[in-house]
């Protein structure tokens, strides 16, 4: 941020008066991250484009009354997103519950059968997607997002101490998945 | 998270965590969202007049202005087509003056009550 005239709580007030060039502003420097968020959440492009549009639209609907009340909008981008992606979770399973099971299972075998990168690529998403969604969710913030545990709480709406417990779990798990093969994955890793 | 020089299995986990691709948003996408600002701004602003319109409850009396419209107008309507038919104010006059005794002296009808 370059200054008051360019943060995102001016942004968001201008967007609410209907100001499209500062909407603009605001897609072009949070929708990369909602998007990708969405994606590690969903493993899919079309619901994780989805998810971030809907993030975006209850943006748009709440920018005229709008209070960072201390929390930075990336916060509340990332809670906005979350919920929409676990929304899209639980119809998928309402709708096909077995499909969605299979499809994690699927990603392992079909990316050993890859170059070694793609298979150390194929390995670790399979590992991420085959996380619970809590799990996944808190390591995706924390990890790739970056916020800090006291954001992520806010992104998930879960105490701190809740947000430590399922990356804990989350860490615990994908080292059981990938380090036991940690020769075959990591390589050709200089 | 856990600090990853404390252990080396959370460092080379780290390292493998890396390698996991994520979306990029392109231009189409960011396209799509500054059209769902559009579509929303303009949904607002429709949403805007139908609130103010039923404020002024002008929705509900949408129904008995529109009648009265149509009957002020069929009335406006009659009054040009009678007004555009008649007469013309020239024609008027003179059957009036014609109607009227010319030779009657006012002047002088003046003067004789002054003599009184």
């Amino acid at each position: 941020m370059t200054g008051d005239d360019d943060s995102d709580e001016t942004l968001v007030a201008r967007a609410g008066r209907g100001d499209r060039s500062a909407a603009s502003r605001l897609i072009a420097r949070h929708s990369p991250k909602v998007l990708a968020l969405c994606g590690r959440i969903l493993f899919d492009r079309a619901g994780a484009e989805d998810a971030a549009q809907e993030t975006f639209l209850k943006l748009w609907e709440n920018a005229g009354r709008w209070r960072p009340r201390g929390a930075r909008l990336e916060t509340w981008l990332y809670r906005v997103a979350t919920n929409a992606c676990l929304d899209r979770l639980r119809k998928r399973k309402r709708e096909a519950p077995e499909k969605d099971a299979h499809e994690q299972i699927d990603r392992a075998p079909s990316a050993v059968e890859k170059l070694a990168a793609d298979q150390r690529r194929g390995a670790v998403e399979a590992a991420l997607a085959a996380l619970p969604e809590r799990q996944r969710i808190a390591m995706t913030l924390c990890h790739y997002q970056e916020l800090t545990n006291i954001e992520a709480a806010a992104a998930m709406e879960i105490s701190v101490d809740a947000v430590e417990s399922l990356l804990a779990r989350a860490r615990r798990s994908l080292k059981q998945s990938l380090l036991s093969r940690r020769d075959e994955l990591m390589e050709g890793v200089g | 998270m856990t600090n990853p020089e404390q252990d080396p299995d959370d460092a080379l986990l780290d390292e493998l965590l890396k390698s996991a691709r994520f979306i990029i948003a392109d231009e189409g996408f960011t396209t799509r969202l500054l059209a769902s600002f559009d579509a929303h701004q303009s949904r607002r602003a429709r949403l805007s007049w139908t609130l103010f319109a039923d404020a002024f409850g002008w929705r509900a009396l949408a129904q008995p202005l529109a009648s009265a419209g149509f009957l002020a107008g069929l009335c406006a309507a009659g009054f040009v087509a009678g007004a555009a038919s008649g007469p013309d104010d020239g024609e008027t006059y003179a059957e009036l003056a014609a109607a009227i005794d010319q030779s009657f002296d006012l002047n002088g009808e003046d003067q004789s009550w002054a003599e009184e």
